[in-house]
């Protein structure tokens, strides 16, 4: 398609260096984890991909694309698994790579303002050598950015305690698709005048304009931080003691379950930590849990490192899980905390009958159990019978009060579902939204889940 | 092809079987099949099965020095896997743009450590350039450099001995003043580097084919030079001999060994490689050896495992027997060097990226160093981060090599140490240019130098 004009207009705007354009100059920008899993059919190559410094370039950015009509893809670290910053035909792919100012702290105030194409996982280690806190670490902290985390509202092992991205952006600064800069929120924890508009856009997965600043809100790091191991006799066991801790008021700032496995983290104070800790741990040993790293298995440092390789385990499970087998499909499962033990029973008994590999792991303490299903190999039977184990599943956990949240395909030729829970009337109302944002229909167009 | 001109071309099998061959779509060679793992990926085709697995999860990007350079995505595997699969699924054709970016990898395996779905990038990328090559895309001057230079062998010492001449005694070892700078950016160097000296005599010629100690010897191992110590760090190969021989050790330097193919078949040229790599083999198997001792870290890889997984040349018998210098001695001595500590120095190391994940070698150098009495040791922050030298990556990347490299002067410079100790030529060379660019005082030296100050000179032990 190579449209020159648009190209040389953009390389007025921001410089030839920072403007990718011809097939093998994109080629790497074609799409993010999404792509994974299955391959477009169409696949689509960007007119450009260009890599502005700051809102100053973004504005004439999109102001250029109003005026020649071509949609815009803003891109992150490329890790998002919905699609989000998959490249559409004759599109202009907006990476955030060179957005990278700050993080300006502002320690006394507890608040830090940082570019979107900042790496979440620098961010959370330059806050921490602050004597600060910021508790989103998604899986991907290492390579997705703090805009990519806004826009798709990412959420990590701490929610259970510390909520989601959603609870920390206290400000943004937008490009709108009108080629407008906006600032919304502010600098505190309180600001109320009009709508909030923050939130609305956390999570809008592009579609309502680029973030071109983050205004996130951090807290006071913790003074300790404890890990726990446990093992159980069956992964049945470790959910119904995962349903008792919650049961039992702990306020734990991870608890996340591995097939008969559960991992416990507690922070705060030094002696809340280790008197929560103590606790637990008495309950869970009268329950038939085993400790990892206990009294007895050594001096403290070997321990310790028995109970780090346990939680290695857990963050490494999807990359485990997708090396050993031929196709992986993975539901999201969100299910009321008392019923934990019962869904996973009840999903262990589906694959049984269905004759598929099972393997559950997940933010237990939030309530998500990822029920991983597992083929040895690709073929048409294999795939059939995890899709029928899917909606058994689907029913049970619907039944118990629950809900699919989220899908994952890697190499099952399937594309996720869209994540949208509400209902036709609040689609309805989000089309709205979206087109008096983008009345051109511009900004990441088809992409926003309501679109299918 | 056939078998006969495969036999001709010097390519057969060293255990006598010929390799199976098998003509690719549109005129590609794959050159070796068959049996079991060897020399799985000669072409994109071949590796997409490998690259399927990748999950665009981008953590090797947090570990590329590459990107983090350029930030750009094709500076990181993942970014390079995308190129590749849109090569096969998106009708990307192979180009200019697709050669460079593809030559923009040091080949220092950081990604292989971070990535979760264990992809073998090395082999990924290397293939992609062995496509590359065979389709024809080469630069000539590089091609003319590996085929008639590195593979004839013999023309290599006049060559050196040449450059030797000039550099010394017209050029007056070019110091950072020297006018002759100003030639530098004619031959595409940059006229502020430092460039390695070549020694006026080899050090094969230096040296006969078989050197043993007075007593009688305990062990008989084959020493792999390399070019680099060859032509140019001559006084690393002393330092080897002055150890092992006085460790009792009789070291066989067989003469017909040559380059290890490392920079041939990394560019893509698979045969030139293959072609050396069945020299080594036929030089080494003629003298019966207990060992291979290489204090090169690239050459190691290449005859440790490279040889295999990227020429489909085996067995791994000769592969089971190579060390790194430090390796073997940690192995093979028992390293009691006395307690004198009076005049210590502060010795920090820097792990080729060849030996480390390359080869797996970790423990060996810091136990080698541990144990000699005039090294105070203090160990680096990212001491297994690339340097940025990566064989002639400086030479055609020279301001991306740079870049990485001035990262990691600073680490040294940030260690306290005197002197940065290392086990690898190439990346004594780029050590070296990055610490005089950066105005620091540090010295670089290889390990084995350290090592051999603890033993006799090679005068007083060698049998002559």
């Amino acid at each position: 398609m190579g449209d020159g004009g648009l190209v040389a207009r953009l390389r007025e705007i921001i410089g030839s260096e920072h403007v990718l354009a011809g097939e093998a100059a994109v080629a790497e920008y074609l799409s993010d984890a999404a792509g994974v899993n299955c391959p477009p059919n169409e696949i689509a190559f960007p007119d450009a991909v260009v890599k502005p410094a700051g809102s100053e370039e973004v504005l004439r950015i999109v102001a250029l694309a109003l005026d020649c009509g071509i949609a815009l893809v803003p891109r992150g670290g490329g890790t998002g698994l919905w699609g989000g910053a998959t490249a559409t035909k004759g599109c202009i792919v907006v990476s955030t790579e060179r957005m990278t100012a700050g993080p300006e702290i502002h320690r006394d105030d507890l608040y830090a303002v940082v570019g979107p194409g900042v790496i979440t996982g620098r961010f959370r280690r330059e806050v921490e050598r602050h004597g600060l806190f910021y508790p989103i670490d998604p899986a991907s902290e290492d390579s997705s950015t703090v805009g990519g985390n806004v826009a798709e509202g990412a959420t990590g092992m701490r929610g259970i305690k510390y909520g989601s991205t959603r609870n920390y952006v206290l400000g943004l600064e937008v490009v709108t698709p009108e080629a407008r800069l906006i600032n919304v929120g502010a600098r505190t924890v309180k600001s109320v005048a009009g709508y909030d508009l923050t939130r609305l856009l956390v999570g809008s997965e592009g579609t309502l304009g680029i973030i071109t600043s983050v205004t996130l809100k951090v807290l006071p790091l913790p003074q300790e931080r404890r890990w726990l191991a446990f093992g159980f006799p069956d992964r049945v066991r470790a959910a119904e003691a995962a349903s008792e801790i919650v049961a039992a008021g702990f306020a734990p700032s991870a608890l996340e379950m591995m097939e008969a496995t559960l991992l416990v983290e507690f922070d705060g104070p030094r002696s809340v930590c280790e008197e929560e800790a103590s606790k637990v741990k008495k309950m869970l040993e009268a329950g038939r849990g085993i400790s990892v790293g206990g009294e007895g298995e050594g001096e403290e440092a070997e321990r310790a490192e028995k109970v780090e390789k346990v939680w290695q385990t857990r963050r490494r499970v999807l990359g485990d899980l997708i090396k050993g087998s031929a196709a992986v499909m993975i539901r999201t499962l969100r299910v009321p905390k008392a019923k934990l033990g019962v869904m996973v029973e009840m999903a262990g008994g589906a694959a049984r009958k269905h004759g598929v590999g099972l393997v559950i792991f997940g933010h237990v303490g939030q309530g998500l159990i990822h029920a991983a299903l597992v083929a040895g190999s690709p073929d048409r039977d294999a795939l059939d019978r995890a899709a029928g184990m899917v909606s058994e599943l689907t029913g049970e956990c619907t039944g118990l009060g629950g809900a699919v949240q989220g899908e994952m395909e890697i190499r099952t030729g399937r594309m996720p579902a869209p994540k949208i829970l509400t209902g036709a009337v609040g689609l309805e109302v989000m089309r709205k939204i979206k087109a008096a944002f983008d009345p051109k229909g511009i900004m990441n167009p088809g992409k926003m889940s309501y679109d299918t | 092809m056939t078998r006969e001109v495969l036999r001709r071309k010097g390519l057969e099998h060293p255990g006598g079987a010929l390799p199976a061959q098998a003509a690719d779509r549109a005129g590609q060679l794959a050159l070796f099949e068959e049996p079991g793992d060897r020399a799985r990926y000669h072409t994109v085709e071949a590796v997409l099965p490998e690259i399927e697995r990748c999950l665009k999860c981008g953590l090797c990007r947090s570990v590329c020095p590459v990107y983090a350079e350029i930030r750009d995505e094709s500076g990181s595997a993942r970014g390079k896997i995308a190129m590749v699969e849109a090569l096969r699924e998106a009708g990307l054709s192979l180009s200019r743009t697709f050669g460079d970016k593809l030559s923009q990898c040091l080949n220092c395996k950081a990604c292989m450590e971070a990535c979760p779905s264990g992809i073998k990038v090395d082999e990924v990328v290397l293939a992609a350039r062995a496509e590359i090559f065979t389709r024809g895309h080469f630069p000539f001057l590089k091609k003319f450099i590996f085929r008639n230079l590195l593979k004839r062998g013999r023309l290599l010492p006049p060559v050196s001995r040449a450059l030797a001449l000039v550099e010394r005694k017209i050029l007056k070892g070019l110091p950072p003043s020297s006018p002759y700078r100003m030639l530098l950016p004619l031959v595409k160097l940059d006229k502020d580097r430092t460039l390695p000296i070549f020694a006026p005599k080899t050090f094969m010629d230096e040296y006969g084919e078989i050197v043993g100690p007075k007593a009688t010897p305990r062990m008989r191992v084959g020493f792999f030079v390399g070019c680099a110590t060859n032509l140019i760090y001559t006084n690393v190969g002393r330092a080897v001999l002055r150890t092992l021989v006085g460790e009792g050790i009789e070291v066989v330097i067989p003469r017909d060994q040559g380059c290890c193919g490392m920079p041939v078949y990394t560019s893509g040229d698979r045969e030139t490689g293959g072609a050396l790599a069945s020299r080594n083999f036929k030089a080494f198997e003629r003298h019966k050896v207990d060992a291979i001792v290489i204090a090169c870290a690239s050459c190691g890889a290449a005859l440790k495992s490279d040889y295999e997984k990227i020429l489909g040349l085996g067995p791994g018998g000769l592969g089971a027997k190579v060390y790194d210098f430090s390796e073997f001695l940690a192995k093979h001595s028992k390293l009691k060097f006395g307690r004198d500590r009076s005049d210590t120095v502060r010795v920090t190391y820097h792990f080729p990226c060849h030996l480390s994940r390359g080869q797996g070698v970790r423990d060996a150098p810091r136990k080698v160093l541990g144990a000699l009495p005039q090294v105070d040791f203090i160990e680096m922050v990212e001491a297994e981060r690339c340097c940025g030298g990566a064989g002639t990556f400086s030479l055609s990347h020279y301001d991306l090599s740079r870049g990485i490299g001035r990262r990691k002067a600073s680490y040294i410079a940030a260690s306290g140490a005197e002197v940065v100790a290392t086990s690898c030529p190439s990346c004594m060379m780029q050590l070296e240019d990055m610490l005089r660019r950066n105005h620091l005082p540090q010295r670089v030296v290889h390990l084995a130098e350290l090592v051999a100050a603890c033993y006799p000179p090679l005068e007083e032990t060698v049998l002559e």
